[in-house]
């Protein structure tokens, strides 16, 4: 869906923004956290390659945290974050300064207080991918925190998931911090209108360049 | 209305305040007024950093000012920012936990923003409380996994020589019968008894007979094949379980046992001089139940010691 330019820009722009949200976050827990997302995509979840370890995510049965913003009007639609519960756990725990031994746990509690980091930690980074992506459009976007929930996925259900939403923008996410590697995804669902209007908008960013 | 909102502010259990964008104080609600000591009326108008200092950092003034001109919601975790509201009246901000949430509010043409303040405190020491309970169950179940297995390994070994007990022997013959039964494979059941061992105890005593037997244990799991297996059945008797690939081969094993045997012990100066008797019997030829092979094994012992000792017999169905 997207040609190679159109990726680049996109991928060069959510890098912008999500470094701006590891600063914030980097000022927050007071350590240095570096946040990438090497590739951004445009897809239809129903033509994702269930044999594409990229997508892991979504086809693998098990636990999972899910923090998940809705925004709205002109540039609509619902963006999620989501980890497998194990990660969301290493990373609640490098947050709260724990390291060591908890960090490698096989069996994740996630406690009342780890699911208020995580979910601080989705607001900072959904609130820079989304609000960016608003002043990038030039468009005021209106939304609220994060919902975030704990779900287990099982075969059956992984679709559901991300039913009812046409594309999504998939930006494959890597936190790397304190010697590890919390690797998670930001799936934005988009309507068709707001496709239309970031694609517009990319294209007319990259004609400029290029006249 | 007006009074039926603010009657709702001041009944909310939590800190409700709403700034305006030069960050004046346009509510505070009872909340407030009882955690801080400071009440509304001398509160409303000042600027929040005056009120409330921790707002002077950076981290929070941007957030108030995403909430008030770019209309971003956010969400402060106690357990990253601890308090953002402290009491007036000297006690120690490390001790309270608080979250924060920061929202655009929008009323004639203006914008606010709200900001909630939840207290988290007990919350955080319930977890706290929780997460060391936790540790400590971990802790707990992992000693008793390691207790579990030693027991299991008491109760299936003997104490002395480490080797495989009776009980552990017969669990492991039955399995390698009916796992023979489906192969069409072969195996040996071998009875080993020392010769006058009862003599060692008697002249050395207790101790060096427990080093000449487990000296025997060494010798005899030396002399047989890994994938075969030596069990003590208590005193000076042992058994071997051999797989074979012919029943020939069960001899060449018995010759093995005598050849290792053949040179004394030297226990604590002492030199030994020890003789076996070994009796066998082969599966599938002298029975197909673990109680018969060993009986018959145990049987072609007794025949050996019988006919002078030292030395091997196999099983013969027509003279038992």
């Amino acid at each position: 869906m997207l040609n190679d330019l159109q990726k680049d820009l996109l991928t060069e722009l959510v890098n912008v923004y999500v470094g701006q949200a590891a600063n914030m976050l980097s000022e927050i827990v007071d350590k240095r956290i570096v946040l990438s997302i090497p590739e951004v995509e445009l897809i239809s979840i129903s033509d994702v390659d269930p044999g594409d370890r990229r997508y892991n995510i979504f086809f693998s049965e098990g636990h999972l945290f899910r923090s998940s913003l809705q925004f709205g009007y002109e540039f609509q639609g619902k963006a999620f974050l989501m980890f497998p519960v194990e990660q969301a756990k290493v990373l609640a725990n490098i947050c709260l300064g724990e390291l060591g031994e908890s960090v490698i746990t096989e069996d994740p509690n996630l406690m009342d207080t780890d699911l208020d980091v995580l979910k601080e930690v989705s607001n900072v980074l959904l609130n820079a991918i989304i609000g960016e992506f608003g002043n990038f459009l030039e468009i005021k976007l209106e939304y609220v925190l994060p919902d975030i929930e704990l779900i287990y996925v099982t075969n059956s259900d992984q679709q559901i998931l991300l039913q009812n939403e046409v594309y999504v923008l998939v930006l494959h996410t890597s936190f790397l911090l304190a010697d590890t590697d919390v690797t998670g995804i930001i799936v934005i669902a988009l309507s068709m209108n707001s496709i239309s209007s970031l694609l517009a908008k990319m294209d007319a960013l990259l004609e400029g360049d290029n006249g | 209305m007006d009074n039926l909102i603010s009657q709702a502010l001041n009944k909310a259990h939590m800190g409700i305040m709403i700034v305006d964008r030069h960050l004046k104080v346009v509510v505070w609600n009872a909340w407030l007024e009882r955690f801080t000591g400071k009440n509304a009326e001398e509160v409303i108008g000042l600027n929040l950093l005056e009120v409330c200092p921790r707002f002077k950092s950076n981290m929070y003034l941007n957030i108030l000012q995403n909430a008030l001109y770019h209309g971003q919601s956010r969400f402060c975790s106690s357990a990253l920012h601890k308090a953002f509201i402290l009491p007036n009246d000297g006690e120690d901000g490390q001790l309270f936990r608080q979250n924060m949430h920061v929202e655009p509010l929008y009323h004639e043409d203006r914008s606010y923003a709200l900001i909630q303040i939840t207290d988290m405190t007990n919350t955080n020491t319930r977890v706290y409380k929780l997460k060391n309970l936790i540790k400590e169950l971990e802790t707990e179940y992992a000693k008793i996994k390691i207790s579990e297995k030693i027991s299991k390994h008491l109760s299936l070994h003997d104490p002395l020589t480490g080797l495989p007990n009776r009980l552990a022997y017969n669990d492991r013959l039955a399995w390698a019968i009916s796992n023979a039964q489906r192969n069409n494979s072969k195996l040996a059941i071998m009875f080993v008894d020392a010769d006058g061992f009862k003599q060692v105890n008697d002249t050395y005593g207790h101790h060096v007979g427990d080093q000449v037997l487990l000296e025997m244990a060494k010798r005899l799991s030396e002399s047989i094949p890994s994938a075969d297996t030596v069990a003590r059945l208590g005193g000076d008797e042992f058994i071997i379980l051999s797989h074979l690939k012919d029943d020939h081969d069960a001899e060449i094993i018995a010759k093995r046992l005598e050849a290792a045997f053949s040179t004394h012990f030297k226990i604590a100066g002492n030199y030994i001089n020890l003789s076996m008797s070994i009796g066998i019997s082969l599966f599938p030829k002298h029975g197909q139940e673990p109680s018969e092979l060993l009986r018959h094994a145990d049987g072609a012992m007794y025949k050996i010691k019988k006919n002078g000792k030292n030395g091997y017999g196999i099983y013969e169905p027509e003279n038992a």
